[in-house]
């Protein structure tokens, strides 16, 4: 596959693939939150970058689309738990050190040696002219069963996530018999009700 | 060289302007408001985006000290012009070309290293620096506010917290105080932050000072004072009414982010002071355009709505129109300290100023009429 | 198709690529000054202020705080500016892209996201709480708006059945997408406004935080911030000409004279109503945008999507 590329993108994929990598590493060398989430975005942004250099343009930038937004969430818990703005109070990013370097290592092992031993296969037919299109229908067509169950467990995943950490529910904001007219909320939103 | 000081001479051509009036100056900044407006001057929101700054009237000492802070914030080119009643225009010009000067090469800045304040334990210590949080001394000034150090330390647990191994809370890095966690409106534990607002912000009554902790953007425990307590001139000058609403509504109205209608209301009030009667006609007509379009505006209601702000805003909309309304208490420290209780830093702005916060209550003036 | 398909094909990477920094540069001045003249009411000497004013900046000191996180700080205010200018590369000029990208669509959105990170950053790094509080308040106004743009863009994709600008522009030469995507339209519209922290979404820079992510900023960085919202509410604009309102197309005059007239036209309506309204608070906006836009915008996708289906487009 690596014989269907410029030399240009075969640069490119190597530089990005080092550069997620250090940014990964950096992740757990930095002694702040912030740089910590935006190292970890960092190594997404190459990867998404490698994945631009395969010309696999969709891909590339719904990874970095989500991944992205994804950050800027954690930033917003980051403020709530550690109000100290610019990371003033350094502090470790790492948990239970040994315990993830063996699991890190050994994840690590196995896959390399997944790429290097199992017998991909090669490109039956052309190289599509458009692979997002090709995406898009392999997603809604032959994949739909598949994209569907992940999407709709994503979400659920989501919305339980969203309710476990939510102290107060309905009856808390509607009352007892979910009769009141206006929710009970400590600030009002910018519905008229 | 010529060409860097008259590019710096063409950049700075109309300096961008923070305002801080000493209390009872209400008349003068309104002059020098419009005469900023006349020429395009804009008006600055803090020391960063500031070039010149205009001292207005006779500060007490802990309002100068303030002021002081804010000039060593202020990025270089910089001016500095006290004005106490003389001619405008010309203060104006003066501190133009004072600010021109400093683009020339070779002009010596004459402000202190930040570390170097950072040792010192006098009082312009902790609020020389440029840092605006960390502890009270949010870079507006604080002047010598936040200066109790040790409140940082208050409710932060060494060690041995709530937080895990590896996050240590409070303590002190590059010498200041850290945020502490605390329980929060909605029942969770969240870092606690000292901060103090004022006393010179935009919209904001010049010398009061309100210390709160802040979890997210949320204040809680506030406290406010004046600055000055003790000197401050026993009575107000007599200004018209129907200006000081329309001036109170501006500022109101600069803290809610409407900038056109804040210049509508600004210019109205300049107006209506006018020797001319076309240009109070003018303004008359200004006033009234102002008030309905904020009395009517949908979406300013929609932003203040469950504040006390909304019948403040009706009141000065009222006064600054011909209607005279009941005389609305202007509420005591004490009491604004409940208002803002739990509110959102920016509602609270938004209350502080649609108050009509006076360092010099309206009942002492009339007391000493009487007397 | 023409024969060259991207600009860079036309005229040469270099500059294609200068060519569109300097139409995000002269986009981003339009804006300011057309802001300015809304601003102050006058419209004389408003063209040369947005010149003075990066004259005055690059004069100007750097702002240091104590104890910033520099690195972050700088990187946030550098990214803004590139952000803007990297979502121009897939607004059709002339008809061709600088980027011909076979997601286009998603390439704009993955640029006003990036924007998230940036803003943060720019609010985060000077260690100041209403420089942060700033950056909170965006990332809360980008829940808001960030569902509702994305099925807005959506919508242009379904209609056009492809995610290029380019195939966007070629499906509206019939009617322009405005038409049958009111909604969306107006959506992109207002986020822009949003994502560029301006006017009636402003509350991230607002007057009540002191100026909030830019109340620590001055000199170059403060040029590069207001730099990269002005860029990015011009590229917008010529985005939202591009995409509702047929780009390029029109009788009598050239092609890109009628899609800079549309993109003024976009730009003059922008400033106008959103200078007409106070700064929206993002906790109530967040509200409007679950409660009521994506709902509306889903039903916008679906109305077109049954378009779609009955030919209406093709």
């Amino acid at each position: 596959m690596l014989s269907d590329l410029s030399g240009w993108a075969i640069a490119a994929v190597a530089v990005l693939g080092v550069l997620s990598v250090a940014s990964g590493i950096a992740v757990f060398v930095v002694d702040s939150m912030a740089r910590a989430t935006f190292a970890l975005l960092g190594s997404f942004l190459a990867v998404a970058g490698i994945l631009l250099a395969l010309d696999l343009v969709y891909l590339a930038v719904v990874t970095a689309l989500m991944m992205t937004i994804e950050m800027a969430i954690m930033a917003v818990f980051m403020i709530m738990f550690m109000m100290n703005p610019a990371g003033l109070m350094p502090m470790t990013m790492v948990h239970n050190a040994k315990g993830s370097a063996v699991v890190g290592a050994g994840a690590f092992a196995v896959l390399a040696v997944g790429i290097w031993t199992i017998d991909w296969p090669t490109r039956s037919g052309e190289q599509p002219p458009d692979s997002t299109r090709q995406l898009g229908e392999a997603i809604m067509g032959s994949h739909m069963l598949v994209m569907l169950t992940i999407g709709i467990a994503l979400f659920a995943t989501i919305l339980a996530g969203t309710v476990l950490a939510t102290a107060r529910g309905r009856y808390d904001r509607f009352g007892a018999d979910l009769t009141a007219r206006r929710p009970d909320d400590p600030v009002p939103g910018g519905l008229p009700r | 060289m010529d060409l860097i000081s008259r590019l710096g001479a063409w950049a700075l051509a109309r300096p961008r302007v923070l305002v801080a009036d000493a209390p009872g100056s209400d008349g003068l900044r309104w002059r020098v408001e419009a005469e900023l407006d006349r020429r395009g001057w804009p008006l600055a929101v803090g020391p960063a985006d500031t070039d010149l700054l205009l001292v207005l009237g006779a500060p007490g000492p802990e309002l100068a000290a303030a002021v002081d802070v804010i000039w060593s914030q202020i990025p270089a080119p910089r001016g500095r012009v006290g004005l106490c009643a003389d001619d405008v225009a010309a203060a104006l010009d003066d501190g133009r070309t004072a600010l021109r000067e400093r683009t020339r090469p070779g002009a010596a800045d004459d402000r202190p290293d930040p570390s170097s304040l950072l040792g010192k334990e006098d009082e312009q210590s902790h609020e020389g620096m440029d840092h605006g949080s960390g502890h009270e001394g949010m870079d507006h000034g604080g002047g010598h506010e936040g200066m109790d150090h040790g409140g940082g330390h208050e409710g932060m647990d060494h060690g041995g917290g709530s937080e895990g191994h590896h996050m240590h809370h409070g303590g002190e890095v590059s010498g200041l105080p850290m945020a502490s966690t605390g329980p929060d409106r909605d029942g969770l534990e969240l870092d606690v932050l000292k901060v103090s607002l004022g006393p010179v912000l935009p919209g904001w009554p010049t010398g009061l000072v309100l210390r709160a902790e802040l979890q997210g953007d949320v204040l809680s425990r506030p406290a406010l004072s004046w600055l000055d307590a003790e000197s401050l001139p026993a009575c107000r000058p007599d200004l018209d009414q129907r200006q000081v609403a329309l001036d109170h509504l501006a500022r109101v109205l600069v803290v809610a982010g409407w900038s056109t209608a804040a210049r509508d209301a600004r210019r109205a009030r300049d107006g209506l002071r006018s020797e001319n009667r076309a240009d109070r006609k003018a303004s008359e007509e200004l006033a009234e355009r102002v008030t309905r379009r904020v009395g009517r505006s949908r979406a300013l209601a929609w932003a203040v709505a469950g504040t006390p702000v909304v019948d403040r805003l009706r009141y000065w909309c009222d006064v600054a129109g011909v209607v005279t309304g009941d005389d609305l208490q202007v509420p005591a420290l004490e009491d604004v300290a409940d208002m803002v209780d739990g509110a959102e830093i920016g509602t609270a702005r938004l209350i502080v100023s649609a108050l009509g916060l006076e360092p010099v209550p309206a009942q002492r003036s009339t007391e000493s009429a009487r007397a | 198709m023409p024969d060259a398909d991207t600009l860079p094909e036309m005229w040469g990477v270099v500059p294609a690529a200068l060519a569109v920094a300097l139409i995000g540069v002269a986009l981003g001045l339009v804006v300011a000054a057309t802001d300015r003249a809304v601003l102050t009411g006058r419209a004389a000497g408003a063209a040369v202020e947005p010149l003075r004013a990066s004259a005055r900046l690059l004069l100007e000191q750097r702002r240091t705080t104590l104890a910033p996180d520099r690195l972050l700080w700088r990187l946030g205010c550098v990214a803004l500016p590139t952000l803007a200018l990297l979502s121009l590369a897939v607004v059709p000029v002339d008809g061709r892209t600088l980027l011909l990208t076979s997601a286009d669509l998603v390439w704009f959105n993955a640029m006003e996201a990036l924007l998230w990170a940036a803003l943060w950053l720019v609010g985060w790094g000077p260690n100041s709480f209403h420089a942060l509080t700033g950056g909170y308040r965006f990332l809360a106004q980008g829940l808001a708006y960030e569902l509702p743009l994305m099925f807005a863009l959506v919508t242009v994709g379904v209609g056009a059945g492809s995610l290029r600008t380019t195939d966007v522009l070629a499906a509206q030469e019939g009617l322009w997408f405005a038409v049958t995507m009111p909604v969306a339209f107006v959506v992109f519209v207002a986020s822009a406004a949003a994502f560029a922290f301006w006017g009636p979404f402003a509350a991230p820079t607002a007057a009540d935080i002191a100026g909030g992510v830019t109340a620590e900023l001055s000199g170059v960085d403060r040029l590069l911030v207001e730099a990269g919202r002005a860029i990015f509410l011009g590229a917008t604009a010529a985005m939202a000409a591009a995409l509702f309102l047929g780009g390029d197309s029109g009788p009598w005059l050239p092609g890109p004279v009628w899609h800079l007239l549309k993109t003024l036209a976009v730009v003059a309506a922008l400033v106008w109503i959103g200078r007409r309204l106070p700064v929206l608070r993002p906790d109530r906006t967040v509200e409007i945008g679950w409660m009521v836009l994506v709902p509306l915008t889903l039903l916008q996708a679906l109305v077109v999507a049954v378009l779609v289906l009955t030919g209406f487009y093709a």
